[in-house]
């Protein structure tokens, strides 16, 4: 059992517009962003790529870029979170492109699920069908799921980071969840 | 396992799929974590600058394009005024001066080109022994106008054309023929009384009027005209070309000025008369050592040939001579009938006033409009492409990304 660590609770990052952000301001915002994001970033990234170290990776060259970037971040255009997973997202991406042209074998992905650890049977059993229902979603869905569940989005994030309107993220979302449902709850 | 309560979702029907989801998720490794953690806290920066330095400010990627675009259309534009320059600078900057050295000959051409391109026979090297000096002064004149306006003509080419050709070179000891053509213009209205200074000047420098004609118009447009053949001594003909250039309401349209090298003939002459003088002379001792009447006839007849051909060297030689000190100048005064726009005599411009200051700085501001101009009509274009080729590539990019997603399994 891992030990226990609180979840990031959507830590609203609501620091006035000044005309001149000063250097030590912006990375004291970045601070606050990384130590609000990286748990939910990691796990988003692991649910594109189905990769440990590809995702350690990807992670840390999302939070990379987000720092250089930095100044570039419009308030304006939605929130810091939605921005800093819209970089992970062109990240993961990036990397799912390189392994299409560099690897022409299909690699399995990597075996998340736990192994025998002495936890209850059923909660076994019960994360095992989890897992494999999530394998069985499509890609976008897969990723729908992570952005809504483990980064906790909005559906307004959601369609900023997917370039899609928030309604069509939302119904895009509610199939995904739906789908979801059905194959968790599908007879063995 | 957090608690449900504790997941700040928006949708409430989705309470048990966040569960669901929640207790499957994956926590970053703490070597990786705390190893992340360590690069924020030192910046990205190399693990040698443990003091978290701040990186140095370098300009945006997304500037770097339009700055070397920017750059790139005002070395453009500076080219394009710079070779446009040059062009204004020959028809409308100051008098320009072109020497032209023929090879061999030991003279020196030179022409004066006041605010025009040189004609291209104008910038050949002049071909030995003769040379040719021409002056074109008629730019000052913009056109064709009423000749009614009691205004003077400017001088000032005039002079610069005149000094010009006083600096024809001549080679020490060498026999010239020289002539000069002056073409002048002046109102209808003046014509008679130019043509009279003319004969003044020519007085003045001890030449003769060979031929003259002048026609004075009786309107206040068109028919004036007076044409000259003057014999002027080759000593005077620049003071004489100085001076008619000088005239009061006159304008210099042209002037041209040729030599010829007549030394070799002139040489020549000399050493035939020399020659036949010397016969005679023979002939003379001939004749008094002559004990015959046979040979005292023929010596006589071979002296009179001689003779003959004395003269005939003598009259020759005399001619070129009088070639050689007199030259011919030929003094159109408006030529073809119609006079040029008259000019009003230039003040200095060495002061300062207010009129030339405000000149100037509309010069500057219309240079620097048209240099914003130029570098706008580069940029632009050049800017719409680079934006759509950013666009293009952005596109292909995400549309790249958005099908590496797909095809993930």
């Amino acid at each position: 059992m891992k030990p226990h660590r609180r979840r990031s609770t959507g830590v609203k990052l609501a620091v006035a517009t000044r005309p001149s952000e000063t250097e030590s301001d912006s990375w004291e915002r970045f601070e606050v962003l990384y130590r609000s994001s990286r748990d939910d970033l990691y796990a988003y990234v692991l649910t594109l790529l189905r990769d440990r170290a590809a995702a350690e990776d990807v992670t840390a060259v999302a939070f990379e870029r987000a720092y250089r970037r930095r100044r570039t971040f419009d308030r304006h255009r939605g929130d810091e979170r939605g921005w800093l997973f819209g970089i992970a997202r062109n990240a993961a991406l990036d990397e799912l492109r390189r392994r299409r042209r560099t690897a022409t074998l299909v690699v399995e992905p990597e075996d998340l699920s736990e192994h025998a650890t002495g936890d209850d049977t059923d909660d076994v059993v019960r994360r095992a069908a989890v897992r494999e229902a999530l394998a069985s979603l499509a890609p976008r869905e897969r990723e729908l799921i992570a952005l809504k569940f483990h980064a906790g989005l909005s559906n307004a994030e959601l369609a900023s980071v997917l370039g899609v309107s928030e309604s069509n993220a939302g119904t895009l979302l509610h199939r995904a969840v739906q789908k979801l449902r059905r194959a968790v709850n599908a007879p063995v | 396992m957090r608690p449900f309560d504790e997941i700040p979702f928006e949708e409430s029907d989705y309470s048990d799929v966040a569960l669901l989801v929640a207790s499957v998720r994956e926590w970053p490794a703490d070597d990786f974590a705390h190893g992340l953690d360590a690069r924020v806290a030192r910046r990205f920066g190399p693990e040698a600058r443990s003091g978290g330095r701040v990186p140095r400010t370098r300009l945006p990627r997304w500037a770097a394009g339009p700055a070397v675009a920017l750059v790139a259309g005002v070395v453009a534009a500076v080219v394009v005024l710079s070779g446009g320059g040059g062009n204004r600078a020959t028809f409308n900057g100051p008098v320009g001066f072109t020497s032209t050295t023929s090879s061999g000959s030991g003279l020196v051409t030179h022409a004066l080109h006041n605010g025009r391109t040189p004609a291209p026979s104008e910038m050949e090297p002049t071909v030995e022994p003769s040379s040719t000096s021409t002056t074109s002064a008629a730019s000052g004149a913009a056109g064709i106008g009423s000749a009614g306006t009691p205004t003077e003509y400017s001088g000032h080419s005039a002079i610069s054309g005149a000094a010009a050709l006083s600096t024809t070179a001549v080679a020490p000891g060498a026999k010239q023929i020289r002539s000069a053509q002056l073409d002048l213009t002046t109102q209808n209205a003046r014509v008679n009384q130019v043509a009279q200074e003319i004969f003044g000047v020519v007085g003045a420098v001890h030449g003769t009027v060979l031929s003259s004609h002048i026609t004075t118009a009786t309107r206040g447009s068109g028919g004036g005209y007076a044409s000259f053949s003057l014999s002027v001594p080759t000593g005077s003909l620049q003071n004489a070309m100085t001076e008619l250039s000088r005239l009061h309401y006159v304008a210099v349209v042209s002037s041209d000025n040729s030599s010829q090298n007549v030394s070799h003939q002139y040489n020549s002459d000399q050493r035939q008369l020399s020659d036949a003088k010397a016969l005679r002379s023979s002939l003379l001792k001939q004749l008094a050592a002559a004990t015959t009447d046979q040979q005292v006839d023929s010596i006589k007849a071979q002296l009179k040939l001689a003779e003959q051909q004395i003269n005939s060297w003598q009259s020759t030689l005399g001619s070129l001579q009088h070639r050689i000190s007199y030259s011919n100048l030929s003094v159109q005064v408006n030529q073809n009938g119609l006079p040029v726009v008259p000019v009003k005599k230039q003040h200095s411009t060495s002061g300062f006033t207010i009129g030339h200051a405000g000149h100037d700085a509309l010069r500057v501001l219309v240079v620097s409009a048209g240099v914003a101009l130029i570098t706008l009509a580069v940029l632009i274009p050049v800017g719409l492409v680079a934006a759509l080729l950013m666009w293009l590539w952005v596109w292909l990019r995400q549309r790249r990304r958005e099908q590496a997603l797909d095809v993930a399994s």
